[in-house]
Formats: C-alpha cells, sequence, structure tokens
C-alpha cells in the first residue's frame, strides 16, 4: 500500500520493528497517563484552594 | 450556603460525570488498539512498524482537532467576552500542546526505522514543529501575563495564529516535496487497516474530550477561588453565610 508513496521502504530491514512499534505505545500511554495525573493534581490544587478560601479547611 | 459553596457545587458534580465518561475513554482506547493489533496483518513494505499508525495518525489529529477549538472558543470570548470560553480556549490549548508534542516524539519513532534518521527538516515535520512552538507559547503567555482581560485577549490572538498552522501542517504533504506520506484516511491506507484507524481515531477524540473538560474544571475551580478571594479582599462579603 505505501510502495507507490514510498519506494525507498523495499530497501528497509523489518527485522527488529517490534522494538519500535512498543516503543511508540509505551510513549503514548506513558503520556497520557502523565497528562492524566497533572489533571487530576491540578484538580486536587484547585479544590484545595477554593476550600481554603471558603474557609472550610478540607482537603 | 456560602456563595463559594454554590460556585464549585456544580463543577463538583460535573467531575463525577466526567470521571465516568473517562473511565469509558481508556477502556475504549485500550480495547480499540487491541483489536487494531490483533486484526491487522503486517504490512507488504514495513511490516509491524505499520501499527504505529494507530497511535501517530489519531494523535496527529487530535494535534489539529484541539487547536480548532482553541480558536473556537477564542473567537467566541472575544465576542462574547464570557470568562468561560477563555478557560475553555486554555484547556483546549494545553491538551493540543500535549498531542502535538507526542505526535513529534511518535513520528520520531516510526521515521527512524522507515527514513533512516530521527529528524528530518521535512514540511510536514517541520510545519508540525512550529504549530508546537506556537502552542508553548500560548501557555507560556498565559503564565506571564497577569491582568485577565489582556491575558485573554492575547491568548485569544496566539491561537488564530495556532490554527492558522493547522491547514499547513495537514496540506504540508500535498503543497511542498515531501518524504513523509500523504495525509492517512480511509481513503488513502488500505482497508485492512481502516476498521483500526477509525477505532482508534475515536478513542482519541474521547481521551481528547476528556482531557479537556477535566481541564476545564480546575480552572473554573481556579477561577472561582480567584473570585472569593478578591471579593473577601474588597470586603463585599462573599462567602459569609
Amino acid at each position: 500500500m505505501w510502495r507507490k508513496q514510498r519506494p525507498w521502504v523495499e530497501v528497509l530491514d523489518v527485522s527488529d520493528n517490534w522494538k519500535f512499534v512498543i516503543s511508540a505505545f509505551a510513549v503514548t500511554w506513558a503520556v497520557l497517563i502523565a497528562y492524566f495525573v497533572h489533571l487530576r493534581r491540578a484538580h486536587q490544587r484547585a479544590q484545595a484552594l477554593v476550600d481554603s478560601v471558603a474557609g472550610t479547611g478540607r482537603r | 450556603m456560602t456563595n463559594a459553596a454554590i460556585t464549585t457545587a456544580t463543577p463538583m458534580a460535573r467531575a463525577t460525570r466526567l470521571s465516568l465518561f473517562g473511565w469509558f475513554a481508556f477502556v475504549f482506547l485500550i480495547a480499540s488498539q487491541a483489536i487494531a493489533i490483533a486484526i491487522s496483518p503486517p504490512d507488504r513494505d514495513m511490516g509491524d512498524l505499520q501499527k504505529i499508525m494507530y497511535v501517530h495518525v489519531p494523535a496527529a489529529w487530535m494535534a489539529m482537532l484541539s487547536p480548532l477549538a482553541v480558536l473556537f472558543f477564542g473567537i467566541r470570548y472575544l465576542w462574547k467576552r464570557r470568562e468561560e470560553d477563555d478557560l475553555l480556549a486554555a484547556s483546549s490549548a494545553e491538551v493540543a500542546t500535549t498531542f502535538a508534542g507526542l505526535t513529534l516524539v511518535l513520528g520520531m519513532i516510526w521515521g527512524r526505522p522507515t527514513w533512516g534518521v530521527w529528524w528530518t527538516w521535512d514540511p510536514r515535520l517541520t510545519s508540525t514543529l512550529v504549530l508546537f512552538l506556537i502552542l508553548a507559547g500560548y501557555l507560556a503567555l498565559r503564565a506571564f501575563v497577569d491582568e485577565r482581560e489582556q491575558r485573554a485577549q492575547w491568548s485569544a490572538a496566539v491561537g488564530v495564529l495556532g490554527a492558522i498552522n493547522v491547514p499547513i501542517v495537514y496540506m504540508s504533504v500535498r503543497w511542498w516535496r515531501t518524504i513523509h506520506q500523504i495525509q492517512s484516511s480511509p481513503s488513502t491506507v488500505d482497508p485492512a487497516y481502516v476498521i483500526g484507524l477509525r477505532l482508534n481515531a475515536f478513542a482519541f477524540l474521547f481521551v481528547m474530550i476528556y482531557f479537556i473538560r477535566r481541564r476545564y474544571l480546575a480552572a473554573l475551580l481556579e477561577r472561582s477561588a480567584e473570585h472569593v478571594a478578591e471579593a473577601a479582599a474588597l470586603g463585599g462579603g462573599v462567602g459569609r453565610e
């Protein structure tokens, strides 16, 4: 399917492809999870800010 | 009930509904990736490297879609001056930056075994890098400008600039000589890969929507706390019974 667009791929050595595939999926999940954790912390910080301003002291 | 409690009650209720959507999005993503990997045969030329398409292409689509959300909310802010639109634009920009960065890294991982280099100053790669830098600049601008209205106006302008770059990124593979393949879509990829690509595109879309909504809720909480603090400092009595 790619040959017309990318004739140079015929010379590729595809023996260690899985190393790159696994890396790609691992990087994807690492970024998504890291961003999720970042959002969770941002939400907790914001909630703590609201509680402290409102004087409830709830954490 | 205090006014502060009134202002935060709605975001808290939204957060519960949003958590369910978040679970759905991530479970859908796991299932989509598993199905795509299971059903797609190795490509004739690239072998199993083709499977990187299921993360790289959807990430790239989200990196182009979310700046359009920045544009939409930015323009709506300039039109209606609603603070919520500014916060939605900022939330979309943060998520767009994440997906643009992810797209670049995944492209490098795919480029190394197929092109032989991690990076080259190709029009598609360069324009995507420019998009990432504009989005990073958008976030930096918001961090540096304290005055709320000025920050919203300036960042809306930068958001428009970032969105202008999106069609350039998309069309770069047709407008210029490039080693990057033409746009991946159901009409340009082999039918064997279409279902996997579609599933993962929707999964990334759900994750993107979840991220934007979640960031927006946190921003709403921060902003309501700022409002209460400002009102209290002015002696307006906000926050009292």
